[in-house]
């Protein structure tokens, strides 16, 4: 058997060869395809990647889809019910976020609550505020805060006695 | 996208309806029988569904279904890979159906390749993705897609031949 001598149109064409099957795509010049259709060497070759990328082309092409619109089908009719089961649990969560926790009771205690915070918060703040004045009226003065206080309710608790016939005795 | 619910359903539903025949096509080439495709078509069209408000361009719509039907292959095949052979023969289409243009050699050999090659391929010719789709598509490098199709289609070449000599003797 005579050894084959390869020249440099088919180092070409199998360089083209390997594109092919790395692209997917054979794109022989022409001045190749001439040299191809002569050569015993790259003519089966050429031929043979041709029928591949063919066939994988046309592979499944003609694949039968009868499938597929019963998937498409299944998918929107699931997706839909999925929407129409999470809707209303949805909407009752946002309800129930809205809503004063423990109906109309609880949210009576938590106003009253509030005001009983604030009214404590105001009584502090009175005592504090008196409890400093007198402290500096005694500081000024020179008398006790007791003696302040005792001036300060001298006509209420004379008029108290005066009422429940103290001054009688 | 900010859809309503209505809104995003409709869109939703365009996309796949438009989408599912290439879908399937490509499911069929990774898992290679009818039945796995339309249950990694189904799965990915529930899980679509539910990301959907993921997507942010429309137009890039193809692309994200069809990398959500490649994993939904991939995990049909892990679960296939888990059943118990039975000795029985997968279900062909034709057993159910009259034969369809489907080239059932060809496909069964693109299964005896790896999973990355097998997905190059169906994408590079059953999807006609471009190699820097692909790339984009697999999160690889446009030589890595290069790599595994030249691989792929070597080794399908060699298994055709080798079928074709076998044939002839």
């Amino acid at each position: 058997m005579k050894p084959q001598v390869i020249g440099t149109a088919c180092a070409r064409v199998s360089q083209v060869l390997d594109e092919a099957l790395s692209e997917g795509t054979l794109n022989l010049p022409p001045e190749l395809v001439a040299h191809a259709s002569r050569c015993p060497r790259c003519g089966p070759e050429v031929q043979e990647t041709e029928q591949l990328l063919a066939r994988l082309r046309s592979a499944v092409a003609g694949a039968g889809l009868g499938r597929v619109p019963h998937v498409v089908d299944y998918v929107m009719g699931h997706t839909a019910a999925e929407y129409r089961e999470t809707r209303p649990a949805a909407a009752s969560i946002a309800d129930q976020e809205c809503r004063p926790h423990g109906g109309q009771g609880a949210h009576l205690r938590w106003v009253l609550g509030q005001v009983a915070v604030v009214a404590a918060a105001l009584l502090i703040t009175i005592t504090t505020v008196t409890f400093a004045a007198l402290k500096i009226n005694a500081a000024i003065s020179g008398h006790p805060p007791a003696d302040m206080m005792t001036r300060v309710t001298a006509p209420f608790r004379d008029w108290v006695e005066a009422q429940f016939g103290r001054g009688t005795r | 996208m900010a859809l309503s619910e209505a809104e995003r359903r409709e869109t939703f539903a365009a996309l796949f309806s438009q989408m599912s025949p290439r879908l399937f096509r490509t499911a069929l080439g990774i898992l290679g029988n009818p039945h796995d495709a339309a249950d990694a078509l189904q799965d990915a069209g529930l899980k679509a569904y539910r990301y959907f408000d993921k997507l942010h361009q429309a137009e890039a719509g193809g692309a994200w279904l069809t990398r959500i039907v490649v994993n939904a292959c991939y995990d049909v095949g892990r679960r296939r890979s888990r059943l118990v052979p039975t000795g029985l023969e997968p279900e062909r289409e034709e057993s159910a159906a009259p034969p369809d243009g489907t080239d059932w050699e060809l496909v069964e050999l693109l299964q005896r390749l790896p999973d990355e090659q097998r997905t190059a391929v169906v994408l590079r010719f059953f999807q006609d993705l471009s190699v820097p789709q692909i790339a984009d598509l697999m999160g690889v490098p446009e030589g890595t897609v290069k790599s595994r199709l030249f691989t792929a289609l070597g080794k399908l070449r060699v298994s055709l031949r080798k079928d074709r000599e076998e044939g002839v003797r």
